[in-house]
């Protein structure tokens, strides 16, 4: 076994420290949002802010979860993120692979046509796709969320990039085997691409997790309503009112989900796997 | 003969296989993007206040959105936080990325750490960025203050209320950016680097050489989507500042939703999209152009 | 039916915009539901509360959006149920509340654009003329004179009914409204030797007593809110003797020298005097006077915020002051709407006129609400109970005798929030000390309201 050398110690003393720096820095604005979502209403606004609850409120979560019906958004939100997830890794993949390996006629003009309509403000394109939704019945329904979400010209560019950067070696190979470029999408390509798929599902994940504006706009019923439109259920007219410490909870809670997908998807990040295929 | 018979079958093959596999995508991309988006196109040619129908009007927003002084300040501003969070999220998430792919204890804990403040809703975490932009007891004049300089007032003024969105945009979005360069940096073949510590390269000439030129379609991918995601942030202007002082902290998105839904001018809405559309695309064929030069193609090689 | 729909929306958000004829056949789709007269006939036995139009038997949804907040709704929950259980019990009800204000405003104009409406929605004073200018809300007139509320309209605040005119027709049926007072922590104010302000006193009094209640940056004697937020300052400006504009809204008031006064005298508070808290203070914190910051601060009236502020300190209320021009109150409320491509809007009506004439209702909404109701007779639902009854004695007076007499309704133009965004980006410059001087901002927003009212009201006479 080499022994590590100094050079390559100091380079990990450095990364060290400048990764624990940084963390406080990143990290301060969310360790506050979490202690607050454990101080009472009014010690959220004590002047100057105080960092640390005087009490922790475990109640505020208890309080949070009761006064809505926050398991129904949550069951809704898992639904709608689940099949938008399994969704997009479906389509933006399949669509990612054809971008970045096949040869077909209007391909360079198809596939920047999907980066344009990214750049397309969300704003003017909602009043439209509503009309759309209507005429397909689809208001007040999960479906108006999810059928738009299983398809993403961001996730299909995504995985476009990435497999444009998978070695063409082993394909080739395995075309001259006379492989269907289905066997070679699924025996090939998806294994290599697992930390990408990782990605895409983490973020596709996240963004539908978090979605507001177009469930805010689609959903009608309280029991269709999904865990961000329920938070700023609690948001008055007077700001005053709005009872801070509840939506900070209801926050807090919302997004250990996301975290727990995060850290499972951490097994997806191993190198090698390239390597391994290809001496395999 | 019939060589040539065999590659014209793979050819045809090929090109059927393309459609296929971009299909299911297609689909949904046509009826839920592309239709929406011609609809809105032609609502750049008519007048709209979302009640009665639209009615035509040519030129007339087009001719308007010249003569629109707010556009062109609102164009600067959202250029200016472009400018300001693009360069400084690549190179942080970069290097955050090269950090964090490296074989050291608590890896993953460092990882799900800079992912935090992504994942976050903003409507909460606003209200923690407000406290720490306070001028008068927050943390950030606090530590200036330390250092002997007399804090800005951030959000309270014209000049720093930008800056102050900015930093906060940089903090929500270098995990992001982070994640995908890491997912970018394992696909790159262990070999080349171990070729390379055989030839004696130190670690700056393996970034240079080969982490570099071996990640560049996600580099590139990275500064296109988050050029994209900057030109089209709303929400932190909308809860952070309300697009004040004075305008200071108003983009183009932000003007395009106020027309849109509080001024109900929905057609002159959709022509200033069209306008930020067609400079964000002119930027991203640009990108696109040079990425010919940087960007290095596994496949083509 | 679902695909014909969808071409025909298809055609009038693309197509139409170009085929002219097409664009008529589509324009005259829309007005044959816009000019629709609407039948009042009697053709099952009406009830006290319903007027026999609609069969009782009727199924179908009702949709009802709110903004409403989590714990505020319940009480409107209760009424509609009841309403609905004993007269049209095969209605299915929808309720969307707990939308925050902003956000409901973003998705009111989306769901009357796109053509699926609720039944009847929530409706603010400050954006009720915007829909009604352009025919989006059912004019309320042909129904409150068939089936008149008890007391219409002569019982019921006059500002408030007012606020929901347009053209000289009824668009929204008030429900509440709050009014503005001052709010005084006594543990500062028994430190200096003064009396409490009454509704005599001038702003040059408040300002005399301010500044002994100001200590440095941790405690200031008055806050009157930010001069950026055009309506609730409305009577700061009228008892100056300024005002936004004339009435016709042909010409810009901001180049009047009181208009100028006013808003000097406002800034004067925070950057000259200092007694007011500058934004950086009162950024991020809604309620400054709760926090102990401010010794006199404006709010509006309700017993809500007594709530907030628990047992922190003692504190009472008194009237806001008067100006050289006389005393004005500012005055703000919301009402209830019917959209005009409702699909059950007779159901609305009668559910309206339920909901804010019932009297026992009324006792709901004000004493589970936070303001009081709109009716006059029921104002005493409104007033603070039990142990803050005691703190905020003069209540009824400051909030509810003085209101009547010097409310002022705040004229919220049917562009007022495409004006709004002008005033606010240019009175911004003041509140937030970029520029000192009110003569030159308001001369500024003097010339971009003229501009304004010129291509917004001028060219279509």
């Amino acid at each position: 076994m080499l022994k590590k050398s100094t050079s390559k110690r100091l380079v990990d003393y450095l990364s060290y420290i400048l990764l624990i720096l940084t963390g406080i820095v990143v990290i301060l604005p969310f360790v506050w949002m979490i202690l607050s979502s454990f101080k009472t209403a009014g010690e959220i606004w004590t002047f100057p802010p105080v960092f640390m609850p005087k009490k922790f409120q475990w109640s505020n979560y208890v309080e949070a979860w009761k006064a809505l019906p926050f398991d129904r958004f949550f069951i809704n939100s898992l639904l709608v993120t689940i099949f938008v997830t399994v969704g997009q890794l479906f389509t933006c993949s399949l669509g990612g692979y054809a971008f970045a390996r096949l040869r077909f006629p209007g391909k360079d003009k198809l596939f920047l046509m999907y980066l344009a309509t990214m750049m397309i403000p969300f704003p003017v394109l909602m009043i439209p796709l509503f009309i759309i939704m209507q005429s397909f019945g689809w208001i007040d329904t999960l479906k108006s969320i999810i059928v738009p979400g299983l398809f993403s010209a961001w996730g299909t560019f995504l995985m476009r990039q990435f497999m444009m950067g998978i070695p063409r070696t082993l394909e080739d190979a395995a075309k001259i085997d006379g492989c269907s470029y289905w066997r070679l999408y699924w025996k090939i390509i998806v294994p290599l691409c697992k930390p990408v798929f990782a990605t895409l599902g983490i973020f596709t994940f996240m963004g539908t997790w978090n979605q507001f504006f177009w469930p805010l706009i689609m959903i009608n019923t309280i029991s269709n309503k999904t865990l961000p439109l329920g938070l700023v259920m609690f948001q008055t007219r007077i700001a005053a009112e709005t009872p801070w410490h509840l939506i900070m909870a209801a926050s807090c809670a919302t997004v250990l989900p996301i975290i727990i997908l995060f850290i499972i998807g951490q097994k997806y990040y191993v190198k090698g796997i390239v390597t391994s295929g290809l001496k395999g | 003969m019939k060589l040539m018979h065999f590659r014209l079958k793979n050819v045809q093959k090929e090109k059927i296989a393309g459609y296929g596999f971009l299909s299911p995508n297609l689909i949904g991309f046509i009826i839920f993007s592309l239709i929406p988006i011609i609809a809105s196109i032609f609502l750049t040619f008519s007048r709209w206040n979302l009640a009665s129908s639209p009615e035509f009007v040519g030129l007339q927003n087009f001719s308007n959105l010249l003569k629109d002084e707010l556009f062109w300040r609102y164009l600067w501003n959202t250029f200016y936080y472009a400018i300001g969070t693009i360069p400084l999220t690549v190179i942080l998430a970069f290097f955050l990325a090269y950090l964090l792919n490296r074989k050291i204890r608590g890896v993953v804990f460092f990882r799900t750490l800079y992912f935090l403040p992504s994942v976050t809703l903003l409507v909460a975490i606003a209200i923690v960025w407000s406290w720490l932009y306070n001028a008068d007891f927050g943390l950030f004049n606090f530590f200036l203050g330390k250092l002997g300089i007399t804090g800005p007032r951030w959000l309270q003024s014209k000049t720093w209320a930008m800056p102050a969105i900015i930093i906060m945009g940089i903090w929500k979005g270098v995990g992001y950016s982070m994640l995908i360069f890491l997912a970018g940096l394992q696909t790159i073949p262990e070999q080349y680097y171990e070729a390379a510590e055989i030839d004696g390269a130190n670690w700056w000439h393996r970034i240079i050489h080969i982490t570099i030129p071996l990640i560049s379609p996600t580099t590139f991918f990275v500064i296109v989507t988050t050029t994209i995601g900057s030109i089209q942030g709303f929400d932190q202007f909308y809860i952070m500042t309300r697009g004040g002082p004075s305008g200071a902290t108003t983009t183009l998105v932000y003007y395009i939703f106020q027309n849109a839904f509080e001024w109900f001018k929905m057609g002159y809405a959709a022509t200033v999209a069209m306008m930020l559309f067609v400079i964000v695309l002119a930027l991203t064929l640009l990108q696109w152009r040079l990425s010919n030069k940087w960007v290095f193609d596994m496949g083509v090689n | 039916m679902i695909r014909r729909d969808f071409l025909k929306r298809l055609g009038q958000l693309g197509l139409g915009a170009y085929g002219m004829s097409f664009l008529r056949f589509c324009e005259k789709a829309s007005k044959s539901i816009s000019n629709e007269i609407l039948p009042f006939d009697v053709k099952f036995p009406a009830t006290d509360w319903t007027m026999g139009i609609v069969d009782p038997q009727i199924s179908g949804t009702f949709k009802i959006m709110s903004w409403e907040s989590a714990f505020q709704f319940e009480k409107w929950n209760l009424i509609i149920n009841e309403f609905f259980r004993t007269y049209y019990p095969n209605i299915k009800v929808q309720l969307d509340w707990g939308i925050s204000f902003a956000n409901y405003n973003t998705k009111l104009p989306v769901l009357l654009a796109g053509g699926s409406p609720p039944d009847m929605i929530w409706m603010h004073d400050t954006r009720a003329k915007s829909f009604a200018a352009i025919d989006l809300l059912q004019e309320l007139d042909p129904f409150l004179e068939f089936f008149k509320p008890d007391g219409w309209p002569d019982e019921y605040y006059p500002t408030q009914v007012e606020s929901f005119k347009y053209s000289n027709k009824q668009y929204a049926f008030p429900y509440d409204y709050a009014t503005g007072g001052l709010y005084i922590n006594l543990d500062m104010y028994e430190k200096i030797d003064e009396e409490l302000p009454t509704e005599d006193w001038t702003f040059d009094d408040l300002l005399r007593v301010g500044k002994k209640l100001t200590k440095g940056d941790r405690q200031f004697g008055l806050n009157l809110g930010s001069e950026a937020s055009a309506g609730n300052q409305y009577w700061i400006l009228r008892s100056f003797g300024g005002d936004w504009f004339n009435e016709n809204l042909t010409e810009s008031k901001f180049n009047l020298p009181e208009t100028i006064e006013a808003y000097q005298w406002m800034t004067d508070l925070r950057w000259k005097h200092k007694v007011a808290p500058v934004p950086e203070i009162t950024q991020g914190r809604p309620q400054p006077f709760v926090d102990g910051v401010v010794a006199i601060n404006a709010d509006l009236g309700a017993p809500a915020f007594g709530d907030l502020l628990e047992d922190k300190f003692n504190w009472t209320i008194a009237p806001s002051p008067k100006g050289p021009k006389g005393r004005f109150q500012f005055i703000g409320g919301s009402a209830l709407s019917i959209p005009l491509k409702a699909t059950h809007k007779h159901i609305a009506y009668e559910l309206i006129r339920y909901i804010l004439s019932k009297p026992e209702n009324l006792e709901i909404i004000g004493k589970k609400g936070r303001m009081f109701v709109s009716r006059m007779s029921a104002y005493e639902y409104g007033l603070p109970q039990g142990r803050l009854a005691q703190k905020m004695k003069n209540y009824k007076k400051v909030f509810y005798d003085l209101a009547r007499r010097d409310g002022v309704v705040v004229p919220y133009i049917s562009k007022y929030q495409e004006w709004d965004d002008i005033y606010r980006r240019n009175m911004e410059m003041l509140y937030f000390g970029e520029e000192l001087s009110a003569k030159k901002v308001c001369l500024k927003l003097h010339d971009a309201t003229n501009r304004f009212l010129e291509r917004t009201y001028l060219k279509k006479v």
